[in-house]
């Protein structure tokens, strides 16, 4: 079968270890619907051109590979399936998204493409699997949304018929008698929710036609988290000419998006993991857009895509209060735990602080401006982006 | 002797009345030893640890400073005792910005009367106003004072009067009768006549929870209207389960007004553990990795959970809904037919059975399992219509595909289509940011 969105390819150098499959779908340039700054038209004409989405699947791939190159994926890349349809403006950011031989996704190129990634998948359970689609699609439940493909709306056929169901594929990317050693761990990113006219929910439930033939599951013991970005109502995908607002995310999430350091099993040496739950926070931290807004669903179970050796920084809220003790603080400092090392902050006398630390165990004290104030200090804290902001500092009682 | 030594973090009376909580061990450097829940002890290796407990928001609350374990011991790690407003030194008035202690007043909890008297049981309101008082007195207690020294400011600023929240109320109505087959009844219309089902209008508050009782062999919904929608809210109920053949009849859920993103919503707490709602805060506030430490907990207890002082329906099912979402399976199906033996009424178990034998590739028992979900009550749960309609479409797929041996039998085909077409109609409806299944219908 030709591969022709297949635009990375260590199989063979794995000597058959297994490895990460990727495939990454960024449609921008939607053919059939009007430009991106054109007046919304009617019904499903109401769906524009987007300025983003191509560019999102493309950093994704360059990220990939940075981490692989850097030894930070929990398996190495084996393979990278792209697809990308950009617009004017991306390509005059990353001329790369122009280069010859890269494949647009239409349906068929994207059914050939998640065809034989799913062949990859399944030669070993080992295996891990990523599949992202940024452009147009509509949620239709708490699993499922119906993404439009490069040629969504080309005639003569029925207004669905470019698009694809993701349960689709994820019920297909099930073990299964015909498919035992499919790789258990895997991770779907769908950045395609935002724009949702009502014509688009008056669709007939009809089904999409199907990529990969029903079949029945044997035992799933997959960990197969689904992230969907979930803000909606007039929030534009994202800025021309960069990634997505949610792409962006995801892309600090896979650098910073770790709760703390632990031990891994198959990693020698304790790492800073970051795995489904932490990669959603991460991405949640990352952009406010996005705050409580990443709906992680699927079978969520925690798989590590990647990892960090040291630890990652991260941005502590706080917010000393009662707020009229404002001009009794006199200073605020940061005690790394372990290294016992005490970093003055910036800002005296400001009631709420935004500092950047690394995450980890810290006491934070507050000197008095005046000796009628006793010195302040918290209890050894943990600070990681799982901690809610902002972190409240309560000058005002004791122990 | 044992190499390792175990640490048991034992919070103070009011966190242990939230029920087991999350419990982390980290090494000086913040690396994470151990993990666990408060009141079990966790093993590691010796050394010095810091030690921290979990609370239902996310936040992390430090067991006392360091703790030194050693090989074959116990260390109990004791959480803090509570933090206090700041004491007065000798002689000098209270000092500056000392929070308020909240009221206690039993009758803030005083019900507004839902379709059936309002009857909490003036003890178990204590108990859960001092349990609400000591969660948010956690938050207070993470740090040591900002404390006034020898010479207490005169010229101290004197703290306002705290603000007493407005109180916010909405008027409500009570939906009864079969959820399903309402929508069943007008195919392919998304107005169904629910106003046939709609009883009196009562009173919903922010501040006084309202207890709604148990109608047997019936759905039950919170009718609210919300902008152009009603927004109806699926009524949980609770009953312990270690006295269910005791108290028949007791099942009821309290119910106040909330508010989030999507608007004012109906948030239902238990009546009958706190432990239910602490599970349930865990999950509406996306606490994950910490709400699976604590449903497994529950579950990997198999009966003894289910029957311990704790134990209710709505932590039952709360914690089987977390290591579903999660593909943690073991011990799962014992767990889902002690709970439907418990509670019949339960909506959620067939459904919840039939997506775990799914899962296990039981696919034959599934169906059956989920053709009597489909004829019966709304679940609970969003997560519950979810795995409904996404099973049914896989399994009306399954059936067109020749080369599988399994298809829906024939004659019960119509029944699955049909209830396809309802639960695609419902989950456009539903509202993704609640937990409970809550849907916003298009007003006429």
């Amino acid at each position: 079968m030709a591969d022709p969105a297949l635009i990375l390819d260590r199989r063979a150098a794995l000597l058959g270890n297994p490895g990460l499959h990727a495939v990454l779908i960024g449609v921008s340039d939607y053919t059939f619907l009007p430009a991106a700054d054109d007046p919304p038209g009617t019904g499903l004409l109401a769906l524009r051109q987007l300025k983003s989405s191509a560019l999102t699947a493309m950093a994704l791939s360059a990220k990939l590979q940075r981490l692989d190159t850097d030894k930070r994926l929990m398996r190495p890349l084996a393979t990278i399936r792209l697809l990308v349809a950009p617009s004017p403006e991306e390509i005059a950011v990353d001329p790369a998204l122009a280069a010859p031989g890269l494949v647009a996704p239409t349906i068929r190129n994207i059914e050939l493409a998640l065809l034989n990634w799913r062949i990859d998948v399944a030669t070993q359970a080992e295996n891990q699997a990523l599949f992202l689609f940024s452009g147009h699609g509509v949620r239709r439940s708490l699993e499922e949304s119906i993404l439009l493909a490069q040629d969504f709306l080309e005639q003569p056929f029925a207004e669905m018929s470019r698009s694809f169901r993701l349960s689709n594929i994820r019920n297909g990317m099930a073990p299964s008698a015909k498919r035992p050693d499919i790789g258990r761990e895997q991770f779907f990113f769908v950045d395609a929710c935002r724009d949702k006219p009502e014509a688009l929910d008056g669709i007939d439930p009809i089904d999409p036609p199907a990529i990969f033939t029903a079949d029945l599951n044997i035992y799933d013991d997959r960990k197969a988290p689904i992230f969907f970005a979930t803000t909606t109502g007039g929030v534009a995908a994202g800025e021309a000419g960069k990634p997505t607002y949610f792409g962006l995310a995801l892309l600090w999430a896979l650098e910073n998006g770790s709760f703390g350091k632990q031990s891994v099993a198959g990693i020698k040496g304790s790492v800073w993991p970051v795995n489904a739950s932490s990669l959603k926070a991460g991405i949640e931290v990352a952009d406010a857009l996005f705050d409580a807004r990443v709906e992680l669903t699927g079978l969520v179970s925690n798989p590590v895509l990647c990892f960090r050796r040291d630890a990652p920084e991260m941005t502590l809220k706080v917010w000393l209060e009662p707020a009229d003790y404002k001009g009794h603080v006199g200073g605020v400092s940061m005690t790394e735990i372990n290294t016992n090392k005490v970093t003055p902050v910036p800002g005296i006398g400001e009631m709420q602080l935004s500092i950047p630390i690394t995450a980890g165990q810290y006491r934070m004290t507050v000197q008095p401006s005046s000796n009628r104030f006793a010195q302040a200090s918290s209890e050894v804290t943990y600070f990681s982006i799982q901690m809610p902001m902002p972190w409240t500092f309560d000058l005002a009682s004791v122990p | 002797m044992s190499e390792f030594g175990t640490i048991t973090c034992d919070g103070p009376a009011a966190e242990r009345s939230l029920g087991p909580l999350p419990v982390k061990v980290r090494t000086p450097d913040g690396e994470i030893i151990g993990v666990g829940v408060s009141g079990s002890p966790i093993g590691v290796p010796p050394g010095l640890y810091f030690v921290s407990v979990v609370t239902p928001d996310g936040r992390e609350r430090s067991c006392g400073e360091t703790v030194t374990v050693t090989a074959g011991a116990d260390t109990i790690s004791r959480t803090p005792a509570g933090r206090a407003p700041a004491p007065p030194r000798a002689l000098a008035p209270a000092p500056v910005g000392a929070a308020a202690p909240e009221p206690a007043s039993a009758s803030a909890l005083a019900p507004a009367s839902a379709s059936a008297p309002a009857r909490i049981p003036h003890g178990q309101q204590l108990i859960r106003e001092a349990v609400r008082i000591a969660a948010k007195q956690i938050y207070n207690r993470m740090t040591r004072g900002f404390v006034a020294a020898e010479s207490v400011m005169a010229d101290a600023p004197t703290p306002p009067p705290p603000a007493a929240p407005a109180p916010t109320t909405e008027t409500v109505r009570l939906w009864q009768g079969n959820w399903f087959a309402a929508w069943d009844a007008v195919p392919g219309s998304r107005h169904p006549a629910l106003e046939a089902g709609l009883g009196e209008t009562f009173i919903l508050s922010q501040d006084q929870p309202t207890q709604i009782a148990r109608i047997a062999d019936c759905d039950q919904l919170v009718a609210q209207p919300i902008g152009a929608c009603v927004r109806y809210s699926v009524v949980p109920f609770d009953e312990c389960t270690a006295c269910v053949d005791d108290t028949p009849g007791t099942k009821d859920i309290a119910a106040n007004l909330a508010s989030g993103p999507a608007g004012s919503f109906v948030r239902f707490r238990s009546t009958v553990t706190e432990e239910a709602n602490t599970l349930l805060s865990f999950v509406e506030n996306g606490v994950l990795t910490e709400m699976w430490t604590v449903s497994e907990d529950m579950v990997n207890q198999g009966e003894r959970a289910m029957l311990s002082p704790g134990g209710s329906v709505l932590r039952a099912v709360t914690g089987a809904y977390v290591l579903l979402r999660a593909n943690e399976l073991s011990g799962l199906d014992a767990w889902l037919t002690s709970l439907g033996r418990l509670s019949p009424a339960l909506p959620d178990i067939p459904i919840l059975r039939a997506e775990l034998l799914a899962r296990l590739g039981q696919h034959e028992d599934a169906l059956a399992l989920l053709q009597t979900a489909i004829g019966g009550r709304c679940p609970w749960f969003r997560s519950g219509l979810s795995y409904m309609l996404e099973r049914v479409r896989l399994y009306i797929d399954v059936s067109a595909n020749s080369e599988v041996d399994f298809a829906i039998a024939r004659a019960d085909l119509p029944q699955f289509i049909a209830a396809r077409e309802r639960l695609d109609t419902l989950m456009r409806m539903l509202v993704r940011s609640r937990t409970l299944t809550t849907f916003d219908v298009p007003a006429e």
